[in-house]
């Protein structure tokens, strides 16, 4: 077997003591993180950011959230949580990462030890990254019917479908997706969860320009393109269950304070240069909007405490996505408000004696409600599973 | 104070839990009848250390007695007698102290402080107090004291001001020159306005800047505890209106398999969950050993500024979700709402925590 995933692991991370481990990982970003690319407004490439990625790789430090055996940190929940936090704190762009993040975690739980073997050593070198292909075009919020086919022939799946809003599917490697497999019983149970090298012949990717101007969401055409049969993970049908096994941290991750944090100092930066920081109605304004964040913080640090104590988290957890992205909205929208004239700038503009991207966070916050599962979704989610309110 | 002899090998957070399931039990059942049966459960002396005769738990302990008088109903002053204990335990021992705190705290003395003036947000003490002391072997006291939160209590203790400097005194409501004035609150229940004319006082229990830090205390505490009494409503009201809603039928099907009540009713259980979190924090922060007085007032502002909204929003919702049933006398609702108008308003509203919150956060 002895296969060296990663690298030696420098010490027993989880037995120092919270603030000291924090202490070591500030310390570790504070000085060789490039500074040119702290906060950047836009999603960096991967040539734009591989230097310090591959240096993590080297120091055995790119998968904080994996086991040691398979060349991770192995970090607990709580600690896993300093990382990010810190991670965030100090403005680390993040690159195309769902193969730490999601792929990781699926094959030590789903894959075969083949899979392992051949699939998680070039995650940990960043040679594989990957994107996510779980959207259509028929299907959003509604995911289970999907539409895209994969059909057994002979050593390999026929996969013929199109997926969509994949975020920069032209500066990954491999993608991750569902596709249809079989066509009895409800439609989760007709799904599989496949890996696919995104230079197979028949995989298309096209841009698409958003409202920002930006063009990061890609819609993914797949026509007879041939997946190895090595390469569909867990059993055929229950890709339902791989897709979903791995959202519990993601959820709330995403539902951190950070998004609304960054708001709001947009927001202040610009009340200062505008001369309305001691503006009552101003004032009044951003009160509000600084106990909202405050409290989902506090919300935020009551999962944080669940986790640490070994508990999984529930439901419930989709409060965090829902107030995190909704108050960012408030604020990115007061943001223009008070920008008056500038608030219809695109691209940074001279605003007293500063130069702001006004609409940034506008920008950033109105998809953040959509995303990883609507508002709408959620809501469902919580009236259905948390306060148990009766279908029709 | 053997009925809190909770087992103490489990961790504070399970010895809590326990201490809701008492409170719960307890208020669904005989307590409430009569006032010194609170004292018996030691309910009363939670916030007095055990040097000075009380249960020495902290303020989390507090706030789940009182969540749960919320979530009853309750419209008992537990929040302001628990008040007055703090303030006369963060004073000096003293004969004078003693003798009303020993009381206070076994349910035999009702006694409520008397501090608000009457233009004041009531988040913090006025300066000067609102009612001058004056005279020396036989101190008198004049002025008027706002927003007193009962007008039945066998005792006040005044904040007042003698030359600049504050004082804690003792008015017996049968003295001469004391009036006490009710004035009808949301909930049934009454506030009192305190008239003090050349009033007699029975007794200056302290003076001083010690005074002040212990009101400041005092109220800063009741602030915390009226933000967990809130919550205690808001956990009534949001299960009331599930319950509405999975078993009243219109259309042919329960009025919460549509969506937008659903969505609706998901806003009420997220502001709870949000203030929960706030409060839990709040208690956290103001009770760590570390905490300084600006921390100590923000942990405050921050809990009672969600508590008093999110009370608000929760029995307007709740009662639009039942519909007209919801705004009638009789259905259980009704008490809510108003005793959530009543408390969302005392020691600060939302728009006064929020605003303090801000200023102070800014400096």
């Amino acid at each position: 077997m002895s296969v060296r995933y990663g690298v030696e692991p420098e010490r027993d991370w989880n037995a120092l003591d919270d603030d000291e481990f924090r202490a070591l990982v500030r310390a570790e970003f504070e000085q060789h993180y490039p500074p040119a690319l702290r906060y950047p407004s836009r999603r960096l490439l991967w040539h734009e950011q591989s230097g310090w990625y591959l240096r993590m790789a080297a120091k055995g430090w790119i998968a904080p959230n994996w086991p040691v055996e398979y060349g991770g940190l192995g970090l607990s929940s709580a600690k896993l949580l300093i990382f990010f936090e810190e991670q965030e704190r100090h403005g680390i762009a993040r690159f195309q990462d769902h193969g730490i993040r999601m792929i990781g975690p699926v094959l030590l739980r789903f894959g075969t030890e083949e899979q392992r073997r051949r699939l998680l050593p070039p995650i940990l070198r960043c040679e594989h990254r990957y994107c996510q292909g779980y959207s259509e075009p028929e299907a959003g919020s509604d995911l289970a019917s999907l539409r895209t086919t994969a059909v057994l022939d002979g050593q390999s799946w026929l996969v013929n479908g199109t997926k969509i809003w994949t975020t920069m599917a032209y500066d990954a490697t491999q993608m991750f997706l569902l596709a249809r497999t079989g066509d009895e019983g409800p439609p989760q149970a007709r799904i599989s969860f496949f890996l696919l090298d995104l230079t197979t012949p028949g995989v298309t990717i096209r841009p698409i320009r958003d409202i920002a101007g930006e063009d990061e969401l890609c819609e993914v055409f797949l026509d007879d393109v041939r997946i190895p049969a090595e390469n569909l993970v867990g059993e055929v049908n229950r890709g339902w269950t791989v897709a979903k096994s791995v959202l519990g941290f993601e959820r709330i991750h995403v539902g951190s304070p950070q998004l609304p944090l960054s708001g709001l100092t947009l927001l202040e930066r610009l009340a200062a240069a505008r001369g309305l920081t001691d503006d009552p109605a101003y004032r009044d304004q951003v009160a509000q909007l600084r106990l909202d964040v405050a409290h989902l913080g506090d919300a935020h640090e009551q999962f944080a405490r669940q986790l640490s104590r070994g508990e999984a988290l529930g439901p419930d957890v989709s409060l965090l996505k829902i107030w995190a992205t909704e108050t960012f909205q408030r604020i990115a929208d007061l943001v223009i408000e008070i920008a008056g004239p500038a608030g219809g700038s695109a691209g940074e503009v001279p605003v007293g004696t500063d130069q702001i991207r006004v609409l940034s966070a506008y920008y950033r916050a109105r998809p953040s409600t959509i995303y990883g599962g609507s508002s709408e979704v959620q809501r469902d989610i919580i009236a259905k599973q948390v306060l148990k309110l009766p279908s029709a | 104070m053997a009925e809190l002899a909770l087992d103490s090998t489990a961790g504070q957070d399970d010895l809590l839990r326990e201490l809701a399931a008492v409170v719960r039990a307890a208020l669904a059942g005989e307590v409430g009848k009569d006032w010194r049966r609170y004292g018996e459960l030691g309910w009363l002396s939670l916030l007095v250390p055990e040097h000075r005769g009380g249960a020495g738990a902290d303020e989390r302990a507090a706030a789940v007695v009182a969540r749960g008088m919320g979530r009853a109903c309750r419209h008992d002053p537990y929040v302001a007698t628990v008040m007055a204990a703090r303030c006369l335990a963060e004073l000096p021992a003293s004969p004078g102290v003693d003798a009303r705190l020993r009381p206070l705290v076994d349910g035999s003395l009702r006694a409520v402080l008397a501090w608000q003036s009457e233009s004041g947000d009531g988040h913090e003490p006025p300066s000067p107090a609102p009612v001058r002391l004056t005279g020396g072997a036989e101190p008198r006291l004049s002025g008027t004291a706002w927003w007193v939160p009962a007008e039945d209590a066998d005792t006040y203790l005044v904040f007042a001001d003698r030359d600049g400097v504050p004082a804690l005194v003792v008015v017996e409501p049968a003295a001469a020159g004391v009036r006490v004035v009710p004035s009808g609150a949301a909930d049934g229940s009454a506030w009192a306005r305190l008239e003090l004319r050349d009033a007699a006082a029975t007794d200056v229990l302290a003076s001083g800047d010690e005074v002040a830090r212990a009101l400041c205390t005092a109220v800063h505490t009741g602030a915390l505890l009226c933000a967990a009494e809130l919550l205690g409503l808001v956990d009534r009201m949001l299960e009331l209106t599930t319950e509405y809603l999975s078993n009243r039928r219109q259309f042919g099907r329960p009025i919460g398999s549509f969506q937008v009540l659903r969505h609706r009713a998901v806003d009420m259980w997220l502001q709870q969950r949000l203030t929960d979190a706030a409060l839990d924090s709040a208690l956290r922060r103001f009770g760590a050993p570390n905490a300084d007085p600006t921390a100590r007032a923000l942990a405050v502002s921050s809990a009672k500024a969600r508590a008093s909204a999110t009370a608000l929003r929760v029995a307007g919702e709740a009662v639009q979700l039942h519909g007209a049933i919801g705004f009638t006398e009789e259905y259980e609702l009704g008490r809510y709402v108003n005793r959530a108008l009543v408390l969302a308003a005392w020691l600060g509203n939302a728009r006064a925590h929020t605003r303090r919150y801000d200023r102070l956060a800014a400096s």
